[in-house]
């Protein structure tokens, strides 16, 4: 182990990313630092120019999280291990062992362990690694989605944060979607289709190509003169039209 | 709840069957309860009056007689009285004495049934006065029913028969056997409304303990307190007076976090000032793990700082500004937290420069938990306000009610 490896250490609070530099420094002598960075923007930029061998990557960290940057570093080749104060589900998805993790606060033993798993893989190919950690921040990012709680949009100049619960219905038109309550409306930016997964399924039907309704706020669903399907709020005024593709949801109704 | 509806005060809302309409307002107290029983005596009443008025009106336009006509309506409405109001006033009477459930059921029957006979002979007694009057009033009197039927005795006796049958179920119902029915009604519905208030309570208590488990959970955030603990070691042997600084300020930060509980109820006693300084001792860690990079401020009249103030609601808001603000963006961040008096009770305002808000949906369950703790601590006096600032950042503004010291 003579030959230099081109590490890089990615944690944005300064006290620790110095710690951890200078116990690297002591465990591991030939590991040459070629970048230390404090956010993930930056660490981005410093994969593509070093492209490091070896990442010590925070998850945490302003800009770009530490698991986009770990992309990168594998893309180029490279070995990742994180660290993080406290997250079970990312722990969790460790245990496949291909990658090595650190818990805060980074024991020196625990340290050394690492620096040694990481050398014996140095020494190895790489085959099905990157396939490997892919795996892994696939699992941890989709571990991440959680319901709605509320919607922050715009109502002329100023923003509103309206609580999910508030929310009737969601409407496309252009490039905005209207966001409606009982007695406000705000707009928003996000297409109708990604709105429609990050919705509780139950609570919220699609029931037209740009109308997403809360079920609960649906008064009733009549036919107007020319046969099609419109729809009736509880406490709205307007008359939502149907899309004759949705109508199967209100069969036995 | 007590196991019987008191009688002097109306019933609970949920137990009410009639609407609010002049005529059945008087239900909203229980049955034969003496607020009861004069709301329906003056209701009958009047209309026992009216009825007898213009019996009277009636006779006068006939015999121009003033005198005869008031003899007729006089026992019109003694009568009509008597037939709706003396059951129930008697019922009334013996519901007033508390008896047990048994005995007080039976009195009220036997009540009821004492008014119907006494009002079958008032009755009696009022038939024959008003014939009287219009004998000397000289009008021919319509011709019994009783009279008209005169073929077989055993029919007469089965019309006569039904006809008392019919009466007596007449007066029974207007003379008190509705309520009585209401009565029973309004028991089994205390009962229930007893067991849904009992079943509320528990449940809000519940949501109690639970919300302050979860206090005590947020207030010492693992990620927060594994990634203090992480530069307290860094700066160990490199910054050793700072590492000590750091030290001191998270003690005063965890005793911080040990809920005061109120003696009598076991509620969490808070107040501005104690959620000021958690705010300062989370914020100073921030700033010594960052090195600098985060700054802050703390402002607020010191007269404030007793005031009563909920738990975690304002750290809650730092919290936040720290990971969806300052944390988002690369470079220093501030965050400034004051407190200050207005026309209708407190506001404390939380600001930082970081990214501001993004429009679109969130997952958070901060700002959704704050809401609804402000919602069930000071439903609606309380408000929530999170907008962006000029000049970048976003500020959250909350305005609260000013409950004293605590």
């Amino acid at each position: 182990m003579t030959q230099a490896v081109r590490g890089m250490v990615a944690e944005d609070e300064a006290p620790q990313r110095q710690a951890l530099c200078a116990s690297l420094k002591a465990h591991w002598p030939t590991l040459d630092l070629v970048a230390v960075c404090e956010d993930g923007d930056a660490s981005r930029v410093a994969v593509a120019q070093h492209h490091p061998q070896v990442a010590f990557l925070d998850i945490r960290m302003p800009g770009a999280s530490g698991l986009d940057v770990a992309i990168d570093v594998v893309a180029h080749g490279g070995l990742v291990v994180f660290i993080t104060a406290y997250e079970d589900y990312a722990i969790r998805a460790f245990e496949a062992g291909a990658i090595d993790y650190l818990l805060k606060p980074i024991q020196d033993t625990r340290l050394q362990q690492t620096i040694t798993r990481l050398q014996e893989r140095l020494n190895q190919p790489a085959d099905g690694f990157a396939a490997q950690l892919e795996a892994v921040v696939r699992r941890l990012q989709s571990a991440r989605p959680a319901p709605t709680r509320w919607i922050t949009a715009s109502v002329g100049d100023s923003v509103r944060m309206f609580d999910i619960d508030e929310v009737l219905y969601f409407q496309a038109q252009d490039k905005y979607v209207r966001v409606v309550t009982a007695g406000d409306e705000a707009i928003i930016r996000t297409p109708l289709k990604e709105l429609l997964d990050m919705l509780d399924q139950d609570t919220f039907w699609q029931i037209h190509r740009s109308i997403i309704v809360r079920v609960s706020a649906i008064a009733r669903v009549r036919k107007n003169e020319l046969g099609r399907a419109e729809l009736l709020l509880k406490q709205r005024a307007e008359v939502l039209a149907v899309g004759a593709s949705y109508l199967h949801r209100f069969r036995g109704m | 709840m007590p196991s019987r509806a008191p009688l002097d005060q109306p019933l609970p809302p949920a137990m009410l069957a009639s609407g609010d309409g002049w005529w059945v307002r008087y239900r909203h107290y229980p049955v034969f309860s003496r607020r009861w029983w004069l709301g329906r005596c003056l209701r009958f009443g009047s209309v026992c009056a009216v009825l007898a008025l213009l019996t009277a009106m009636g006779m006068w336009f006939i015999s121009r007689n003033v005198q005869a006509s008031l003899q007729g309506a006089l026992p019109l409405f003694v009568t009509c009285t008597a037939i709706t109001c003396l059951g129930p006033t008697l019922a009334t009477a013996v519901r007033h004495q508390g008896w047990p459930t048994f005995w007080e059921r039976l009195a009220l029957v036997l009540a009821i049934v004492i008014g119907v006979i006494v009002s079958l002979a008032v009755n009696r007694w009022a038939s024959w006065t008003i014939m009287e009057a219009f004998r000397s009033a000289h009008m021919a009197p319509a011709a019994r029913p009783s009279a008209v039927v005169a073929g077989s005795a055993t029919l007469r006796g089965t019309i006569v028969g039904a006809v008392i049958l019919v009466n007596a179920a007449i007066y029974a119902m207007l003379g008190g056997g509705m309520a009585l029915y209401a009565y029973l009604e309004e028991q089994r519905r205390w009962e229930n409304s007893a067991r849904d208030s009992e079943l509320k309570a528990a449940h809000e208590q519940r949501q109690q303990a639970e919300w302050q488990l979860g206090l005590l959970q947020a207030q010492v955030e693992p990620h927060f307190l594994f990634n203090t603990f992480a530069s307290i070691r860094a700066l160990i042997r490199s910054e050793p007076d700072r590492a000590e600084h750091a030290i001191d300020t998270l003690v005063d930060y965890l005793r911080g976090t040990i809920p005061r509980l109120r003696e009598h109820d076991g509620s969490i006693a808070s107040n501005l000032g104690e959620q000021l300084d958690l705010c300062a001792g989370y914020l100073e860690l921030m700033h010594v793990r960052s090195g600098g990079r985060l700054a802050y401020r703390v402002d607020a009249d010191p007269a404030l700082r007793g005031r009563r103030f909920p738990p975690l609601l304002l750290l809650t808001l730092v919290e936040n500004a720290i990971k969806h603000g300052v944390e988002g963006r690369p470079g220093p961040g501030m965050v400034s937290v004051d407190a200050q008096r207005t026309e209708h009770g407190l506001r404390v305002r939380v600001a930082d420069d970081g990214l501001g808000l993004r429009l679109g949906p969130g997952q958070g369950v901060g700002l959704h938990n704050l809401r609804k703790q402000l919602s069930a601590r000071y439903t609606g006096r309380a408000t929530f306000e999170l907008r962006n600032r000029e000049g970048g950042g976003a500020v959250a503004i909350l305005d609260v009610p000013d409950e004293g010291e605590a």
